[in-house]
Protein backbone atom coordinates (compact mmCIF):
# COMPACT_ATOMS: atom_id res chain seq x y z
CA UNK A 1 0.00 0.00 0.00
CA UNK A 2 1.32 3.31 -0.77
CA UNK A 3 1.49 5.84 2.11
CA UNK A 4 -0.44 9.15 2.60
CA UNK A 5 0.99 11.81 4.17
CA UNK A 6 -1.36 15.25 4.56
CA UNK A 7 1.40 17.74 5.54
CA UNK A 8 0.74 21.34 6.07
CA UNK A 9 1.19 23.75 8.70
CA UNK A 10 -1.61 25.01 11.85
CA UNK A 11 -4.04 22.72 12.34
CA UNK A 12 -5.39 22.38 8.49
CA UNK A 13 -3.83 18.92 7.83
CA UNK A 14 -5.30 17.21 10.96
CA UNK A 15 -8.68 18.72 10.36
CA UNK A 16 -8.73 17.70 6.32
CA UNK A 17 -7.97 13.86 7.78
CA UNK A 18 -10.91 14.30 10.19
CA UNK A 19 -12.95 15.10 7.97
CA UNK A 20 -12.22 12.01 5.59
CA UNK A 21 -12.69 9.99 8.39
CA UNK A 22 -16.34 11.42 9.31
CA UNK A 23 -17.13 11.15 5.42
CA UNK A 24 -15.75 7.68 4.69
CA UNK A 25 -14.76 5.95 7.89
CA UNK A 26 -11.48 4.86 9.14
CA UNK A 27 -8.79 4.97 6.70
CA UNK A 28 -5.78 2.89 6.58
CA UNK A 29 -2.56 4.65 5.37
CA UNK A 30 -3.06 7.54 5.97
CA UNK A 31 -1.01 10.10 8.12
CA UNK A 32 -1.64 14.22 9.16
CA UNK A 33 1.02 16.20 9.80
CA UNK A 34 0.59 19.48 10.97
CA UNK A 35 3.91 21.63 11.05
CA UNK A 36 3.62 23.61 13.49
CA UNK A 37 3.90 27.91 12.17
CA UNK A 38 7.47 28.63 14.78
CA UNK A 39 8.84 25.11 12.96
CA UNK A 40 12.29 25.53 11.47
CA UNK A 41 13.26 23.87 8.32
CA UNK A 42 15.26 21.26 10.18
CA UNK A 43 12.78 20.77 12.91
CA UNK A 44 10.16 20.54 9.80
CA UNK A 45 12.20 18.56 7.93
CA UNK A 46 12.78 16.02 10.84
CA UNK A 47 9.23 15.73 11.56
CA UNK A 48 8.54 15.15 7.49
CA UNK A 49 11.32 12.64 7.81
CA UNK A 50 9.69 10.11 10.57
CA UNK A 51 6.27 10.44 9.15
CA UNK A 52 7.56 9.15 5.96
CA UNK A 53 9.20 6.63 7.25
CA UNK A 54 6.56 5.30 9.45
CA UNK A 55 4.19 5.77 6.98
CA UNK A 56 5.97 3.87 3.48
CA UNK A 57 5.69 0.04 3.30
CA UNK A 58 8.07 -0.24 0.58
CA UNK A 59 5.76 1.12 -2.58
CA UNK A 60 6.58 5.12 -1.57
CA UNK A 61 4.11 7.78 0.14
CA UNK A 62 2.35 10.30 -1.59
CA UNK A 63 2.17 13.93 0.02
CA UNK A 64 -0.54 15.86 -0.25
CA UNK A 65 0.51 19.96 0.74
CA UNK A 66 -1.33 22.24 1.41
CA UNK A 67 0.20 24.99 -1.14
CA UNK A 68 3.50 25.76 -3.40
CA UNK A 69 6.42 27.82 -1.68
CA UNK A 70 4.94 26.96 1.79
CA UNK A 71 7.09 25.57 4.17
CA UNK A 72 5.39 21.84 4.79
CA UNK A 73 5.88 21.64 0.59
CA UNK A 74 9.59 22.80 0.42
CA UNK A 75 11.04 20.39 3.19
CA UNK A 76 8.72 17.96 1.24
CA UNK A 77 10.62 18.50 -1.74
CA UNK A 78 13.98 17.78 -0.23
CA UNK A 79 12.32 14.03 -0.14
CA UNK A 80 11.03 13.67 -3.67
CA UNK A 81 12.12 10.75 -5.26
CA UNK A 82 10.31 9.20 -8.39
CA UNK A 83 8.17 6.13 -7.80
CA UNK A 84 9.69 7.07 -3.86
CA UNK A 85 7.91 10.11 -2.57
CA UNK A 86 5.95 12.61 -4.76
CA UNK A 87 4.36 15.86 -3.61
CA UNK A 88 1.15 16.97 -4.90
CA UNK A 89 0.25 20.46 -3.66
CA UNK A 90 -3.34 22.50 -3.27
CA UNK A 91 -4.46 19.58 -1.30
CA UNK A 92 -8.69 19.88 -1.40
CA UNK A 93 -11.07 17.78 0.87
CA UNK A 94 -12.18 15.83 -2.66
CA UNK A 95 -8.99 14.48 -3.15
CA UNK A 96 -8.27 13.31 -0.02
CA UNK A 97 -11.91 11.68 -0.72
CA UNK A 98 -11.09 10.26 -3.60
CA UNK A 99 -8.15 8.50 -2.45
CA UNK A 100 -10.44 6.62 -0.05
CA UNK A 101 -12.41 4.81 -2.89
CA UNK A 102 -11.48 1.15 -3.87
CA UNK A 103 -9.85 0.66 -7.16
CA UNK A 104 -7.18 3.08 -7.17
CA UNK A 105 -3.77 2.98 -8.26
CA UNK A 106 -2.06 1.21 -5.10
CA UNK A 107 1.46 0.31 -6.69
CA UNK A 108 2.72 3.20 -7.91
CA UNK A 109 3.37 6.76 -6.55
CA UNK A 110 3.96 8.91 -9.42
CA UNK A 111 1.32 7.20 -11.42
CA UNK A 112 -0.97 7.79 -8.19
CA UNK A 113 0.34 11.50 -7.81
CA UNK A 114 -0.51 12.39 -11.78
CA UNK A 115 -4.47 10.54 -11.43
CA UNK A 116 -4.78 12.11 -8.41
CA UNK A 117 -3.99 15.45 -9.99
CA UNK A 118 -6.19 15.61 -12.87
CA UNK A 119 -9.50 14.17 -10.13
CA UNK A 120 -8.14 17.55 -7.79
CA UNK A 121 -8.20 19.94 -10.84
CA UNK A 122 -12.03 18.63 -11.66
CA UNK A 123 -13.09 19.06 -8.52
CA UNK A 124 -12.34 23.33 -8.82
CA UNK A 125 -15.15 25.13 -10.08
CA UNK A 126 -17.90 27.23 -9.97
CA UNK A 127 -20.75 25.09 -8.25
CA UNK A 128 -23.73 26.26 -10.35
CA UNK A 129 -21.76 25.26 -13.47
CA UNK A 130 -20.92 21.58 -12.15
CA UNK A 131 -22.86 18.91 -13.64
CA UNK A 132 -22.03 15.19 -13.88
CA UNK A 133 -19.53 15.12 -16.78
CA UNK A 134 -19.68 12.08 -18.99
CA UNK A 135 -16.90 9.46 -16.61
CA UNK A 136 -16.17 6.55 -18.37
CA UNK A 137 -16.95 3.90 -15.82
CA UNK A 138 -13.38 1.06 -15.71
CA UNK A 139 -14.15 -2.10 -17.31
CA UNK A 140 -14.68 -4.74 -14.54
CA UNK A 141 -11.34 -6.17 -14.16
CA UNK B 1 -24.79 -17.39 -17.80
CA UNK B 2 -24.77 -15.26 -14.96
CA UNK B 3 -22.54 -11.83 -16.22
CA UNK B 4 -23.24 -12.21 -19.40
CA UNK B 5 -25.14 -9.01 -19.67
CA UNK B 6 -25.66 -5.85 -17.72
CA UNK B 7 -28.86 -6.01 -15.52
CA UNK B 8 -30.24 -2.36 -14.65
CA UNK B 9 -32.95 -0.96 -12.06
CA UNK B 10 -34.32 2.55 -11.59
CA UNK B 11 -34.09 3.36 -7.85
CA UNK B 12 -35.28 6.85 -6.00
CA UNK B 13 -33.50 8.62 -3.97
CA UNK B 14 -35.40 8.70 -0.44
CA UNK B 15 -33.48 9.83 1.97
CA UNK B 16 -34.17 14.13 2.69
CA UNK B 17 -30.32 14.77 2.66
CA UNK B 18 -29.88 13.00 -1.06
CA UNK B 19 -26.79 11.37 -2.33
CA UNK B 20 -24.53 13.77 0.09
CA UNK B 21 -21.20 12.91 0.99
CA UNK B 22 -21.73 10.62 3.96
CA UNK B 23 -24.03 8.99 1.70
CA UNK B 24 -21.93 8.45 -1.36
CA UNK B 25 -19.03 7.59 0.69
CA UNK B 26 -21.20 4.76 1.83
CA UNK B 27 -22.32 3.81 -1.38
CA UNK B 28 -18.78 3.70 -2.86
CA UNK B 29 -17.94 1.40 0.10
CA UNK B 30 -20.63 -1.15 -0.56
CA UNK B 31 -20.16 -1.19 -4.64
CA UNK B 32 -16.55 -1.38 -4.05
CA UNK B 33 -17.12 -4.59 -2.42
CA UNK B 34 -17.82 -6.22 -5.50
CA UNK B 35 -16.10 -7.13 -8.69
CA UNK B 36 -18.94 -5.72 -10.80
CA UNK B 37 -18.99 -2.45 -12.99
CA UNK B 38 -21.56 -0.43 -11.08
CA UNK B 39 -22.46 2.16 -12.35
CA UNK B 40 -25.25 5.01 -11.74
CA UNK B 41 -27.21 7.25 -14.46
CA UNK B 42 -28.68 10.49 -14.03
CA UNK B 43 -29.49 11.81 -17.32
CA UNK B 44 -28.10 9.19 -19.39
CA UNK B 45 -24.55 9.37 -18.64
CA UNK B 46 -23.28 6.36 -16.70
CA UNK B 47 -21.35 7.36 -13.43
CA UNK B 48 -18.91 4.79 -11.64
CA UNK B 49 -20.34 4.18 -8.61
CA UNK B 50 -17.06 3.36 -7.40
CA UNK B 51 -16.15 7.05 -7.36
CA UNK B 52 -17.38 9.39 -4.89
CA UNK B 53 -16.66 12.44 -7.02
CA UNK B 54 -18.34 11.26 -9.57
CA UNK B 55 -21.24 10.21 -7.73
CA UNK B 56 -21.26 13.79 -5.86
CA UNK B 57 -21.51 15.45 -9.29
CA UNK B 58 -24.70 13.71 -9.83
CA UNK B 59 -26.28 16.15 -7.09
CA UNK B 60 -28.81 13.65 -6.60
CA UNK B 61 -31.51 15.53 -4.20
CA UNK B 62 -34.11 13.74 -2.62
CA UNK B 63 -36.64 12.66 -5.06
CA UNK B 64 -34.34 11.82 -7.50
CA UNK B 65 -35.05 8.70 -10.01
CA UNK B 66 -31.18 7.27 -10.73
CA UNK B 67 -30.89 3.63 -13.10
CA UNK B 68 -28.49 1.44 -11.36
CA UNK B 69 -26.49 -0.45 -14.07
CA UNK B 70 -24.31 -3.34 -13.16
CA UNK B 71 -22.47 -5.44 -14.95
CA UNK B 72 -19.72 -8.48 -14.11
CA UNK B 73 -19.53 -11.63 -12.55
CA UNK B 74 -21.25 -10.78 -9.00
CA UNK B 75 -23.72 -7.92 -10.82
CA UNK B 76 -26.69 -9.67 -8.94
CA UNK B 77 -25.36 -9.62 -5.44
CA UNK B 78 -24.21 -5.81 -6.18
CA UNK B 79 -26.93 -4.53 -7.18
CA UNK B 80 -29.01 -6.40 -4.44
CA UNK B 81 -26.86 -4.50 -2.22
CA UNK B 82 -27.04 -1.06 -3.54
CA UNK B 83 -30.43 -0.57 -3.85
CA UNK B 84 -30.68 -1.97 -0.22
CA UNK B 85 -28.51 0.68 0.69
CA UNK B 86 -30.62 3.07 -1.24
CA UNK B 87 -33.92 2.20 -0.17
CA UNK B 88 -32.56 2.45 3.38
CA UNK B 89 -32.18 5.50 3.55
CA UNK B 90 -28.32 5.18 3.60
CA UNK B 91 -28.97 4.26 7.14
CA UNK B 92 -29.94 7.58 8.17
CA UNK B 93 -33.10 8.44 10.16
CA UNK B 94 -35.39 10.68 7.42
Amino acid sequence: MIGKLILTQGGLARELLAAARTISGELAGFEALSLDWSDGFEEAKSKVRSALDHLDQGQGVLVLTDMFGGTPTNVALTFQHPGKVEILTGVNLPMVLRLTCPGIEDTDVTLLARWLLAKGQRSVGLASEMAAPAVPCPEPK
Amino acid sequence: MSGAEVIEEEVEIVNRLGLHARAAAKLVHTAGGFRSRVALAKDGEDIDAKSILGLLLLAAAQGTRLKIRCEGQDEEDAMRAVTALIAGRFGEES
